[in-house]
């Protein structure tokens, strides 16, 4: 009974709340420190110990070799204790403890794999010393209270803790006396009483970083050094400090190697690349996301199909993962490479983002709290548009006329701004919208600066999370509901959500434990903007606009005919009639969706015995989409209107077991063997249904049609079944090895080849602990060697020929693509060695990491020579090698007494990937095409990934463009461009503090890249970019370079075109190389300032702690780039394409303010 | 309870490796394994017949000047033939031609020489259509993708008439109005009432278009034209052609799903806007009083405005200055183009058989 009191029951609230603390400390940080000795290692439970007289500090040493515990004392405390006697076999850790601690001074408590040994509180024996009471609170920097504070009396034999609420109380015997407060991971600060009797105490965390923990692949906790691959950690507050819409988007600058391919659009979705693209099928080499060990899509819901000048044009919709609340997220592991991942199968091919979603505690009482962030969005560049010409379709025409005049014929049609020059005192008959057609008076002929910017409205956003958390000694429960609201840059266009999340952790009994996390989800859309370049999306609209037309004009966008507003009829489209009117495309075609997912798990583990683990958890992440697209009377595409409705289902289940056994050898070497199985098995019910004339106009539904509607159904079934083993094997903390191996069986192949194997290795080697460097220049040094091998599958239905059902009754016809019935897994092959090492007292931080990765027998749609029946046939084909350096680098540049701190940490990747083999008979393969403008991504043999093809110029022997007429001419056959991936990107971040003031800035970018850029193509060859100036005084332009004489021989150009025709010949659309541009950017990408509160007024009111932070994101971009944004990709066909601009929307920039409070 | 516990992991161990629902989950769920012959044609005719329609409109009316893309990379109206251009024809054919080879192999398992006859017939078709655009073409290997023949050789546009007509001679002769046809399976004669009607409207097809074959080759001797087109002509019993408009190969595009005017989403823009008539084909129109004119165009302002086929680059500006007529954007909806082969044709060839003598 009482050595249950000295560990849970006097100090029992002292405990729980160390719990908490332990939790977020331990986790991330734990200290090596002249007061505090760890080590750590493997666990073991039962413990045999002979000892005879022996002191206390022996005897922990001997228990850690044996449980793999670490243990956590003071030094000082183990003065006065008595040795040990003791002999028992096989004995629980909590007995063995007990007994040795018996009649000593001291108790203990265990927390993850930690045994902490602390003096007994001396609450009682405080009475009993006369002198003065002394109380106070203790707190972090932030104002947090810190519980499990050890306050001792110097010199003399007084100390207590503090409660969860960070008070303490203790007796001093005079004026004299000195208090020291100690805390783990936080520095030791020492007050004299002197005369008050209230001491509060703020106290500095220590700057650490060292032994961090990562959640490796299948949710394994590692410590970091015994890591032989490299794996970066981002905490749940560096994914907060600036919100977005996709918190992924938070991950940008911040982990060196990482790629996120982001779409246009509010919800923001991307495809992360880690070290570059693997596959030569696009949208192919995403990363694998995993939440809480549950693989989760991050597959694009997109409706539509092509970008370029598509009826059905493509809505990114979101993607499950961005569904997920930043502020639910405890930390997330960026796994780069296939060493880290080769247990998470053919998934993991691509690297993996593992994330841990916070869990609760099991503190006593309630923990509430509160975050809620407001921002503003609005575009933060925009092209370089000239306001001096109006519209004309030539630079001939030297009038405007709307509709037929005075002036002269209709000259309004004009997609181009050739036309007179604007602000010249000069007055013309326009459109009046009032009356929707030719103004009654000729008016002023002027431009209409910033039509373009005022399209746009400043975008809002709210996000609000509240959380409560709780617990006792065996249940740990932690709720949050979330609700997110966005209101787009363009009107009428916007989205919210609403999350739930429920984490329940509960221990049956001591060997037994069931936990379950669920989140919920639902989002929902009145209207989602259409992306790409087609006639209803708004960056079309942009694209065919004049600077002397004013935007406001298109509001009043139904027709009026005869008197009448021809609602649900007939749009009014006053000028080209290519573009649909912009308010009528915002307002009236549109695109809802409404989304209900729920993902989760239920996890059983027991513990067998001492050495043996057993776990089991089955999880689930399904959603329920319901899209559709609606399309009035009289818009572009179709003009008889349209309704389309699509609902999709998906669900995947994966069920796992893992076996584990861990047992040391002797004290030195240490050993586990895990055995593990998973089942997965997911689907796909997508069905479809549209009419393509309405029958009544304006109303949108499958009933109200002319004719029947069209239905068209999807479906997709895969199932993996996977059985894998992993030994650790460590020799005195200071060399690590783990191997792997890993057999899957896919449904996608034929039953010959449907079986795979695949093993990695890797070693981890304390340089600094092997060769004991003890050096203040040197704090660690750590080699990493790793090599795996994985397989992956691919999509179903690849391997036997089945007829395609036609639209037409009783009809089917062959498929365009041949299935191989001899397709086999593909593989890849990586290699990786990197070095840790930090300096200085561990105040500067390397991290260095080189690797090569070789993806062969790729599984690709390689196009064959249609004669033979087919565009495809499915084939193992083509090596792709990436290879590339990535660097971390960090420093706590300053650090002083007076709280002052500044942070600065830099990451940066080059990845270069090569084709190094296609199949023989393949010459090139496209990866996608512009339409048929030639403008294409190809992968060649013994290119690039990433590299752009299209026409270019036609120059002669000595590289001078050939012209004709006047007008530059253009190769006949397609030719390498650009390269859109970037030869270097990098971030740098900042983090500044000042007492209770924080501040963080990031900075990154890309560079060496080249984009193709359809807007700068349609801005030029229309004259509305102000690089089209040029040339328009003067009314005839020379182009340079050279015309070919009938002898063959070579003249300069000596043809004079007009600015109209010289512009739409050098900028036309399919000349790739005059529409190529340089992409590097660098973003001004994360600031935030952020002052938290610690006062007393605060708690009482019942507050524990509150801070306010002003943040920003986006807010300047410094490029070349003609366009809106160098960074977005443009959404194909539900994969995002990069290097190829299409019509793109702006990248905006977000300022918003974030409270947090909790009680 | 732990015997219990060790039992149930090698029970789940076993389990893992089982992959024996693998064969359900890799079938295709939203397609068909196989089909009779019937379902290989409806599909077949209109791919055939839109493969057609484009390559008309990209090479065909440029190459005639029935109209003058305005764009500086107007390349076809200036006989620059470009290495794509061909493309779209060439691949759309070829692959619809996979379905006429699993219809012949269908049409000779199921017993049933109709559809053999027809696949003959209509393989004739569009190999033809393929060999007048390329000569010589991938053919007696052609469309063996299955056997993973993915590069096959060329033959002379000669061994392929011959071919062609050989097996058109045989199709003429198998047709039998005793093997059923499916109606709801034929767009082309599916609606003739009974199947006597759609074999025998078949037969007529499949004559008229060896007339039109002979009739290109009648000046090769080796083929032995004139004589066939007579032997045709006069057993109209057992080769009968079409006699009236009725029994064309013409399929009405009723723009409801699936059968669509090709372009019937395209906008004014795409579809009309950007393709001006030639001056030639304008003169002659309005020379001989052409009624089509204002059905095939749309005025400029008020006048008819074309441009000469064949502009240079670079005087786009020029040619296209004050605006051109182009073509009328009612077409992009019209029933009219399905058109495989019409009875005028017919007519034509028995003229300039007749002719020819």
């Amino acid at each position: 009974m009482y050595k249950k009191f000295t560990a849970f029951g006097c100090s029992c609230f002292s405990y729980a709340s160390l719990k908490i603390l332990l939790k977020v400390k331990l986790i991330t940080i734990i200290l090596l420190s002249a007061f505090l000795q760890v080590q750590a290692s493997g666990y073991a439970q039962t413990v045999s110990l002979s000892v005879n007289k022996v002191n206390l500090k022996e005897v922990f040493r001997q228990l850690r070799k044996q449980t793999g515990y670490g243990f956590l004392y003071r030094e000082a405390d183990l003065k006065d204790t008595r040795p040990v006697s003791l002999e028992l076999r096989n004995a629980p850790l909590d007995e063995v403890l007990e007994r040795c601690l018996a009649n000593q001074p001291l108790t203990y408590h265990i927390e993850k794999n930690f045994v902490m040994i602390r003096r007994k509180p001396d609450l009682g024996s405080a009475v009993t010393v006369p002198g003065i009471i002394i109380q106070g609170k203790v707190t972090d920097e932030k104002g947090e209270p810190l519980a499990g504070v050890s306050i001792r009396v110097k010199n003399i034999r007084q100390s207590t803790v503090s409660n969860t609420k960070g008070e303490y109380k203790i007796n001093v015997p005079n004026e004299d006396a000195v208090l020291v407060f100690s805390y783990i991971g936080f520095e030791v600060q020492e007050r004299k009483v002197l005369k008050s009797t209230v001491i509060n105490v703020s106290l500095k965390e220590k700057n650490t970083g060292l032994n961090e923990v990562v959640v490796t692949a299948l949710n394994i906790s590692r410590e970091q050094r015994s890591l032989g691959y490299s794996a970066q950690v981002i905490d749940s507050v560096a994914l907060n400090v600036a919100p977005t819409d996709n918190w992924l988007n938070a991950l940008e600058g911040k982990v060196a190697g990482l790629t996120l391919n982001r779409a246009d659009g509010p919800m923001g979705s991307s495809d992360i690349i880690l070290r570059g693209d693997k596959s030569l099928q696009l949208g192919n080499s995403g990363a694998l996301v995993v939440i809480d060990g549950v693989p989760v899509s991050n597959k694009i819901t997109a409706s539509g199909a092509g970008a370029y000048v598509s009826d059905n044009a493509p809505i990114d919709m979101g993607t499950g993962i961005g569904d997920v609340n930043p502020e639910d997220i405890a930390s997330v592991s960026v796994l780069k490479g296939a060493a880290a991942t080769a247990l998470y199968g053919s998934r993991g091919a691509n690297g993996a983002i593992v994330i841990v979603t916070k869990s609760g505690s099991s503190q006593k009482g309630l923990g509430i709290s509160f975050s809620s962030s407001t921002a503003i969005e609005n575009v933060n560049r925009l092209p370089d548009y000239q306001y001096e010409y109006g519209a004309g379709a030539n630079s001939g025409i030297d009038y405007y006329s709307y509709g037929t005049s005075d002036s002269g014929a209709n000259t309004s049609n004009a997609n181009a701004s050739w036309g007179p020059k604007l602000n010249t005192g000069v007055k013309y008959y326009q459109y009046d919208p009032a009356t929707q057609g030719q103004g009654a008076e000729p008016t002023d002929w002027i431009a209409y600066p910033d039509n373009r910017k005022n399209f746009f409205r400043t975008g809002f956003k709210t996000s609000n999370t509240i959380s409560i958390e709780g617990g006792s000694k065996t249940t740990k429960a932690r709720f949050s509901v979330a609700n997110q609201q966005n209101t787009y840059i363009l009107e009428n266009v916007g989205y919210q959500r609403t999350s739930v999340n429920l984490s329940l952790d509960q221990q049956i009994n001591k060997d037994m434990k069931i936990a379950t996390k669920v989140n919920y989800y639902n989002k929902s859309s009145d209207n989602l903007p259409t992306t790409g370049y087609s006639n209803k999306s708004a960056s079309y609209f942009l694209l065919w606009t004049t600077p002397n037309v004013d935007t406001e004009w298109y509001r009043d966008y139904w027709k009026i005919t005869n008197g009448i507003r021809q609602v649900d009829i007939e749009q009014n489209r006053p000028f080209n009639k290519n573009p649909d009117n912009p308010y009528f495309a915002l307002y009236e075609i549109l695109n809802p969706m409404k989304r209900n997912g729920l993902f989760g798990n239920i996890n059983f583990s027991y513990k067998i015995s001492p050495f043996l683990n057993f776990t089991a958890k089955t999880a689930i992440d399904m959603y329920d989409d319901v899209l559709s697209n609606r399309f009035p009377k009289s818009s572009d595409s179709y003009s008889q209107g349209f309704y389309r409705e699509q609902n999709v289902i998906r669900y995947e289940r994966n069920s796992d077991f893992l076996l584990s056994y861990n047992r040391p050898f002797n004290r030195d070497v240490k050993f586990g063997l895990s055995v593990g199985g998973n089942s997965m098995s997911s689907s796909y019910n997508r069905t479809r249904a549209y009419v393509n004339r309405l029958l009544i106009p304006g109303q949108y539904t499958l009933a109200n049609r002319v004719d029947r509607p069209v239905i068209d159904a999807y479906k997709e079934n895969k199932a993996i079944n996977s059985l894998y083993a992993f030994t650790n094997l460590s020799y005195k903390e200071y060399i690590f090895l783990e191997l792997t191996a890993r057999n899957d069986w896919s449904s996608v192949f034929a039953s010959n080849n449907n079986s795979y194997f695949y093993p990695s290795a890797n070693l981890s080697l304390v340089l600094s602990d092997m060769f004991k460097v003890n050096s203040s220049v040197l704090s660690f040094a750590k080699l990493r060697l790793s090599y795996a091998e994985v397989g992956s599958d691919t999509n179903p239905y690849r391997i036997e020929k089945f007829y395609s059902a036609s639209n037409f009754s009783s009809s089917i016809t062959n498929p365009t693509s041949l299935p191989n019935y001899e397709l086999k897994p593909e593989r890849t092959k990586s290699y990786e060695t990197g070095l840790e090492a930090r300096f200085l007292r561990n105040r500067i931080g390397l991290d260095l990491t080189c690797y090569l990765a070789d993806t062969y027998d790729q599984i690709l749609s390689v196009p064959v020579e249609p004669a033979s029946g087919y565009y495809y046939y499915y084939m193992n084909a083509g090596t792709v090698r990436n290879n590339g350096v990535e660097v971390q680098l960090w420093g706590k540049l300053l650090e002083s007494k007076k709280g002052l701190s500044w942070k600065i940490n830099f990451n940066g990747a080059i990845n270069r990937g090569k084709i190094l083999e296609l199949k023989e008979e393949i010459e090139s393969l496209g990866l996608y095409a512009m339409g048929s403008t030639g403008v294409s991504l190809q992968a060649v043999k013994g290119g690039s990934i990433g590299d752009i093809y299209g026409l270019a110029y036609q120059r002669n022997e000595n590289g001078d463009i050939v012209y004709a007429n006047g007008v530059p001419q253009l190769t006949t056959e397609i030719q390498k461009v650009g390269n859109a991936v970037p030869k270097f990107k990098g971030g740098i971040g900042q983090e500044f503090r000042y007492k209770s003031w924080t501040m963080n800035i990031l900075f990154d970018g890309e560079f060496g890249h080249q984009k193709y850029s359809l807007s700068n193509s349609m801005l030029m060859a229309r004259g509305n970019s102000k690089a089209t100036l040029p040339g328009r005084e003067e009314g005839g332009i020379l182009g340079k370079g050279v015309v070919q004489n009938d002898d063959g021989t070579w003249r300069p150009n000596d043809i004079v075109v007009s600015p109209s025709v010289y512009y739409a010949a050098h900028y036309d659309r399919t000349n790739a190389e005059a529409n190529v541009f340089d992409a590097s950017y660098i973003k001004f990408r994360e600031f935030r300032i952020d002052k938290s509160f610690s006062s007393k007024s605060l708690q009482k009111v019942g507050f524990k702690k509150a801070s306010i932070g002003l943040y920003g994101r986006d807010l300047f971009v410094w490029t070349k780039w003609p366009g809106f944004d160098p960074q977005n990709g443009t959404l194909n066909d539900g994969t995002i394409v990069q290097g190829i601009e299409i019509g793109q929307l702006p990248s905006t920039r977000n300022m918003g303010v974030n409270i947090r409070f909790s009680l | 309870m732990k015997k219990v516990i060790y039992a149930g992991i090698a029970i789940l161990i076993l389990s893992y490796g089982c992959t024996k629902d693998f064969d359900k989950l890799s079938q295709n769920p939203n397609a068909i394994k196989q089909g009779s012959a019937a379902t290989l044609l409806s599909q077949t005719i209109y791919n055939g017949l839109i493969s057609r329609i484009r390559a008309a409109r990209a090479v065909g009316n440029e190459l005639m000047g029935y109209t003058v893309y305005k764009n500086e990379r107007a390349y076809t109206q200036r006989f620059d033939i470009r290495n794509t251009l061909g493309n779209d024809l060439w691949n759309r054919h070829y692959t619809t031609l996979t379905n006429l080879e699993d219809m012949y192999n269908r049409g000779m398992a199921e017993g049933n020489a109709n559809y053999q006859a027809v696949a003959l017939t209509l393989k004739a078709w569009l190999v033809s259509e393929l060999t007048d655009t390329f000569r010589d073409i991938p053919y007696f290997e052609a469309s063996k993708g299955d056997s993973l023949n993915f590069l096959p050789a060329y033959n002379t546009q000669e061994e392929i008439y011959k071919d062609l007509l050989e097996n058109l001679d045989k199709a003429a002769l198998m047709f039998d109005n005793s093997k059923t046809m499916s109606a709801e399976g034929d767009i082309l004669y599916g609606s003739k009432g009974s199947n006597a009607l759609q074999v025998t409207a078949w037969r007529k097809f499949c004559n008229s278009l060896r007339l039109r074959l002979y009739l290109r080759v009648s000046n090769a001797p080796e083929f032995d034209g004139p004589a066939k087109i007579n032997e045709i002509v006069s057993n109209s019993s057992v080769f009968p052609i079409f006699t009236t408009a009725a029994d064309q190969a013409y399929i009405p595009f009723t723009n409801q799903e699936p059968l669509y005017n090709p372009y019937y989403n395209a906008t004014s823009g795409d579809f009309g806007v950007l393709y001006a008539p030639s001056t030639t084909i304008l003169q002659m129109m309005q020379d001989t009083a052409d009624p089509r004119l204002s059905q095939y165009y749309t005025r400029a302002v008020s006048t008819w405005t074309g441009i000469k086929s064949g502009f240079p680059s670079g005087v786009l500006g020029q040619v296209t200055e004050g605006g051109t007529s182009y073509v009328n954007y009612n077409l992009h909806d019209s029933p009219r183009f399905g058109v495989i082969m019409n009875y005028d044709e017919v007519q034509f060839i028995l003229a300039e058989a007749a002719l020819k003598g």
